[in-house]
């Protein structure tokens, strides 16, 4: 029960601090200036996420493992944004021109596909959870359903690029920065539903 | 007694099917023209007459016209919408009324030496086929059979080819689609002044450049004769402000200008056309067939007496326009609501009557396929003769008009044996024509009228006497041309939507039926099969008589004959059969994908299938296609994964390589490909031209793709059962390499033309590729005729062999990455059953991608006719099309051929794959019928999305027969 109300608490933080550093804190805007936005946004995101682990691990009273975690966390996060960089491109972003946006773009994915798991994951169930798709507990439900959704919300922003409405966030990477924006706090609010259903339905199985 | 059709059968029957329903939509969607490579000539005013009966003897005296213009000057101001010439009191819009009053005060001030028209034009009304439709005389359709796909030039007779041959300096300034539409005319670089026309936001460069090389023309030294300038300020205008918006006012009185300035070049000899080709909408666009689009401009201008300008005549004309007006449907009223201006003060005329009002004017012939019919207000004799003999000159060049419409229904009735134009069907309109012949006839065999014709003066009463009957003869003359009209207009440019309808039902219910028969295995007893055959057949065939004694006519089953009604009801009997046969297919518990993947594919598919309604992403597909196997790849690498037993480093690392592989080969090949007209300027693809053999880093990365590409051959070939084959392969493939080099080597070097060099080049051309196709067939037929190979071993060696055939009909790139194909087939057929399913739909997407990065795109503009001449010196008509079909489809049969190899160790469980991957086709084509029935009248259509459905009918068609061939030979 109590670590129903950490994560809930730790996923609810991170959606404000994802929606300040966003749309917020910079002083350019996302749909004008995306580079310079993201280069801002990126950072804080960084440092915000760093923050919200040590809060996690504080909360659950776990502080001695916090600095590991944090390291892990940092190290997992800037191999993932190389891969996702690589992935992007793979999937038709530009090779060569607008490296910057992809970039950062892929910063920005992988600060909010990877941190939330470490926030929410108290031990190492990983392949448990991500290749074996079998989250159990309420802490793998957050950090699965967090991590599906951004990915999942960064590949669906990808479908207005072709089209020609002409508009500000048709640039890339704009779009898809907002969709992984609203793929995480839906992953949020997912993980929220599913495990309150667990919780209400599922306590026979569990016990 | 129970009927059990064979899974092939059952294939073989959905095929059928699927064709014939895409037979009867086709059947009402594609409007064609034949062309003819005929030359227009010049008929005597009574040739053949009377022309349904033996030649009379006596003919009348032929009335002279008046002498023809000596030079000619066209402007044509794009998007010239009517209301911008106008010259009216209260002006309700400040920008675009009143500020191009010119041709209107010529009107005012000199009314017997201008006309002003309401220049109707006939949509689409985009600037290129309007040029070729007032050059032309002929009605839009979509394919002009016999014509030219590779260049958008003139297929046909047109009127700039006679006036050229009368006029030799001819001048052009412009636009420089009239460069590409008629490039044997503007062959004289020194004499033309284009320029590109797609800078829309650009308002000025393109008049300025004009007007810098106008002026100097005429006035210049050259004698020049005619003329030609095409200002496209007022379309960008339009395009980027509107039509209202102070820059429409800026660029209309600039055009003001340039009329006023161009007058003081305009003498008795010379005739002025001022006119647009399309109107705009009030947001400034066009392309569709709104009133706003379709009302355009057409000033004549001379200063010498133009038209008989008398109370008599002017009636007279009235009437024949009004006559013109009521027979094509002109809607007077709501143009003027619409536009804010009287419309019925000015004659409307149809674009396509300029090209016989001009020939007259210029006394040049008219163009073989014209339709037009002459203007009449310009019709003028050469002498001030008496009444009788101008209405008999004017009978003279309406018939000359008629015969050479006539000539041209009979040769299109000739040519191509359509219904539409038998004796029976176009009875009707000749009728006109006969009515007008036998007023004349009587005329004639009346000796007084003869000497009325040719006196100084007559009275009244005895013009009374025979100006009835010479009118009667006009209008009927007018009423066969105008008929004709819309007659080829209806035939031209009526979808039969019923037609497409039906076809789309037996799509629609064959794709359902394929579906069935994946779910569920065949079997029924053979009284119920023949009971709902029996029933089904009889509803429909009533139905369909019902129908047609009800519905029929205008776009609706026009073109349904009868063996289409009984073959749809047919088709319908046996969807039904398929329907009945529910009994469970029989599922080995043991594979796990047969429960699983196969949604997720048609999920993915039918996704795929809805972007094929909208333009931008029909424009995008190739990113769109990469996009779908990056999505698949990432579902085959969670399936790996999820399917592995331990977690080891190692085991992970299998899991995610070959999907990443996959990928990663897919995305180095889509940097090279092919840009559509419409990607650009974001479309940054790698051409074959940046290819070469200097000594810059290019150089050096040309010849190290060479040796790639020999080094890869040589990897390729051990898949080959013996040296045999390995040496066949390799020759092949180095042939191949030979022309890559040679095509490279030849673009940027010039040789001298030796005797021993056109040798060695019609060695290259001709006899090596001729090589590789015999080595090819005979590899192909040495492999499957000897039993000693594996299946698999087969299946290896007809991929690689074919990959140097379809390799070979490429440009360089796509040459390579053909002759790589393999490779990624092989990654492909790496991972165990439970992934099979995911790797058929990433094999069938794939076969998608490799026709976009061979360079082909979805349009007509990029059909590789190159192609047909490979191996051939001479275009062969059927070789060609065989050649640009393989070069066409060249991804597509790769990936068939790949799902022989993919398949090959699942003998035993076809059913459910075959069926999934003739869906995987049937959908998508099912959809696109649907959305192109939807959006027929769509501005893109034919441009964007009729030729996206033909690929895909070619896709499908070619799908389902190698889904037949796979059940055959697995």
């Amino acid at each position: 029960m109590k670590s129903f109300g950490t994560e809930l608490a730790i996923g609810l933080l991170s959606i404000g601090l994802n929606y300040g550093a966003t749309f917020k804190l910079p002083t350019t805007s996302l749909l004008n200036e995306p580079v310079a936005t993201l280069s801002t946004a990126v950072p804080i995101l960084f440092i915000g996420h760093i923050v919200l682990i040590v809060l996690s691990n504080v909360f659950r009273g776990t502080t001695n493992k916090a600095l590991r975690t944090v390291g892990y966390s940092i190290t997992a996060c800037v191999l993932s944004t190389g891969i996702l960089h690589l992935v992007t491109v793979l999937f038709g972003a530009p090779l060569i021109e607008k490296i910057p946006n992809t970039f950062l773009f892929s910063a920005y994915l992988s600060i909010l596909t990877i941190m939330p798991c470490f926030e929410a994951l108290e031990e190492n169930v990983w392949i448990k959870v991500f290749l074996q798709h079998s989250p159990t507990t309420t802490s793998e439900i957050y950090a699965y359903t967090q991590a599906i959704c951004a990915l999942s919300g960064a590949w669906i922003g990808a479908i207005v690029l072709p089209l020609d409405w002409d508009r500000d966030w048709q640039a890339w990477p704009i779009s898809c920065v907002i969709s992984t924006y609203v793929g995480h706090s839906v992953g949020v609010l997912a993980a929220l539903v599913w495990s309150s259903i667990k919780l209400l339905f599922g306590k026979k199985k569990s016990e | 007694m129970y009927l059990r059709p064979s899974l092939g059968l059952v294939l073989i029957t959905l095929t059928c099917l699927q064709v014939f329903g895409l037979y009867l939509f086709l059947k009402g969607f594609l409007l064609t023209r034949q062309t003819f490579p005929l030359q227009g000539r010049s008929y005597d005013s009574w040739d053949r007459f009377p022309v349904h009966q033996t030649p009379l003897q006596q003919v009348p005296t032929v009335i002279e016209p008046k002498q023809p213009f000596k030079r000619t000057v066209v402007i044509l101001i794009d998007a010239l919408r009517f209301d911008f010439v106008l010259d009216i009191e209260n002006a309700t819009n400040p920008y675009y009324l009143n500020q191009f009053p010119v041709l209107q005060q010529l009107q005012r001030t000199q009314p017997q030496s201008s006309l002003l028209f309401q220049f109707r034009a006939d949509p689409p009304t985009t600037t290129m086929q309007r040029v070729k439709g007032i050059m032309t005389g002929s009605l839009p359709t979509f394919i002009d059979a016999g014509a030219n796909f590779a260049s958008s030039a003139v297929g046909e007779d047109h009127l700039l080819n006679h006036i050229k041959s009368k006029f030799e300096k001819m001048y052009f300034f412009g636009d420089d689609t009239w460069v590409n539409l008629f490039p044997e005319t503007f062959n004289d670089t020194s004499r033309r002044f284009e320029s590109d026309s797609f800078k829309m936001l650009d308002l000025d460069s393109v008049d300025n450049d004009i007007l810098k090389h106008l002026w100097p023309v005429m006035e210049g030294e050259d004698q020049w004769q005619v003329a030609i300038a095409h200002f496209l300020g007022v379309d960008h205008c339009g395009h980027t402000y509107g039509p209202s918006d102070p820059n429409m006012a800026i660029k209309l009185n600039q055009m003001n200008g340039v009329i006023e300035r161009m007058l003081n070049y305009v003498d008795k000899d010379t005739l002025l056309v001022v006119m647009g080709d399309h109107g705009m909408s009030v947001e400034g666009d066009h392309g569709g067939e709104s009133v706003e689009e379709l009302m355009s401009t057409l000033f004549l201008y001379s200063p010498r007496q133009l038209t008989l300008d008398s109370d008599y005549y002017r009636v007279f004309f009235k009437q024949i326009h009004q006559q013109r007006a009521s027979r094509l449907g002109y809607d007077i009223e709501s143009i003027s609501t619409r536009l804010l201006y009287d419309a019925s003060k000015y004659p409307i005329v149809a674009q396509i009557h300029l090209v016989p009002t001009l020939a007259y004017l210029l006394q040049v012939p008219i163009p073989f396929g014209n339709l037009g019919a002459i203007i009449p207000d310009v019709i003028y004799p050469a002498h001030d003769t008496n009444t009788l003999a101008s209405l008999l000159h004017m009978v003279q060049q309406f018939r000359v008009n008629a015969l050479q419409v006539f000539d041209y229904l009979n040769q299109y009735a000739d040519q191509t044996h359509q219904i539409d134009f038998s004796a029976e069907k176009i009875k009707p309109i000749l009728h006109h024509l006969y009515t007008a012949e036998e007023i004349m006839v009587q005329l004639v065999n009346q000796p007084q009228f003869l000497s009325k014709v040719e006196a100084e003066q007559i009275t009244q009463e005895e013009l009374e006497l025979f100006d009835t009957q010479l009118k009667e003869a006009i209008l009927a003359y007018d009423a066969f041309l105008i008929s004709t009209i819309k007659y080829c207009e209806a035939i031209w440019a009526q979808f039969d939507t019923g037609c497409m309808f039906i076809g789309i039902v037996l799509l629609g219910v064959s794709t359902l039926a394929s579906f069935w028969m994946m779910m569920f295995r065949p079997h029924i007893s053979y009284k119920k099969a023949f009971g709902v055959c029996a029933l089904v057949l009889s509803i429909c065939l009533v139905g369909a008589y019902v129908t047609l004694s009800h519905v029929g006519g205008q776009g609706w089953f026009e073109k349904m004959e009868d063996i289409d009604w009984i073959g749809a009801s047919a088709a319908l009997a046996i969807c039904c059969i398929f329907f009945l046969m529910k009994s469970k297919q029989v599922a080995p518990t043991s594979v796990f994908w047969y429960t699983c993947d196969w949604y997720l594919l048609l999920i993915a598919d039918i996704a795929q299938s809805f972007t094929l309604g909208s333009n931008s992403y029909v424009i995008w597909e190739d990113y769109g296609t990469l996009f779908a196997l990056g999505s698949l790849s990432v579902c085959w690498t969670l399936r790996n994964l999820k399917a592995l037993a331990s977690y080891t480093r190692f085991s992970v690392l299998e899991a995610v390589l070959y999907p990443l592989l996959f990928l990663i080969l897919v995305r180095i090949t889509s940097v090279t490909g092919q840009c559509r007209e419409e990607q650009f300027p974001d479309c940054s693809y790698i051409y074959s031209n940046s290819l070469e053999f200097g000594n810059h880093a290019v150089g050096y990365f040309s010849l190290l793709l060479m040796v790639m590409t020999v080094s890869m051959l040589g990897y390729l070939s051990r898949w080959l059962p013996n040296a045999q084959f390995a040496a066949v392969y390799l020759v092949s493939g180095i042939i191949v390499v030979l022309r890559m080099v040679q095509e490279i080597y030849l673009k940027n070097t010039v040789l001298q033309k030796t005797q021993y060099l056109m040798v060695l080049e019609k060695c290259m051309d001709v006899y090596l590729p001729r090589v590789v196709y015999g080595l090819c067939l005979v590899g192909t037929g040495a492999c499957i005729y000897s039993k000693k190979y594996t299946k698999v071993t087969i299946g290896w060696s007809v991929l690689l062999l074919w990959s140097t055939v379809l390799a070979i009909v490429q440009r360089p790139f796509a040459s390579i990455i053909v002759l790589a194909s393999p490779i990624l087939i092989d990654l492909l057929s790496r991972g165990s059953s439970s992934s099979l399913l995911i790797r058929l739909g990433l094999l069938h997407f794939l076969g998608h991608h490799l026709f976009f990065v061979t360079g082909h795109q979805a349009s007509f503009t990029s059909l590789p006719w190159k192609a047909a001449f490979v191996g051939f010196d001479e275009m062969n008509y059927y070789g060609g099309m065989i050649l640009v079909t393989l070069s066409t489809m060249a991804g597509h049969i790769i990936s068939w051929l790949g799902m022989f190899i993919l398949l090959v160790d699942v003998p035993s469980l076809l059913t459910l794959p075959l069926h999934l991957l003739t869906l995987l086709q049937s959908i998508p084509t099912f959809l696109c019928a649907i959305f192109i029935l939807i959006l027929r009248r769509h501005l893109m259509t034919w441009k964007i999305f009729a030729p996206r459905f033909l690929v895909q009918i070619l896709i499908e068609v070619g799908a389902h027969l190698a889904v037949i061939g796979l059940e055959k030979t697995l």
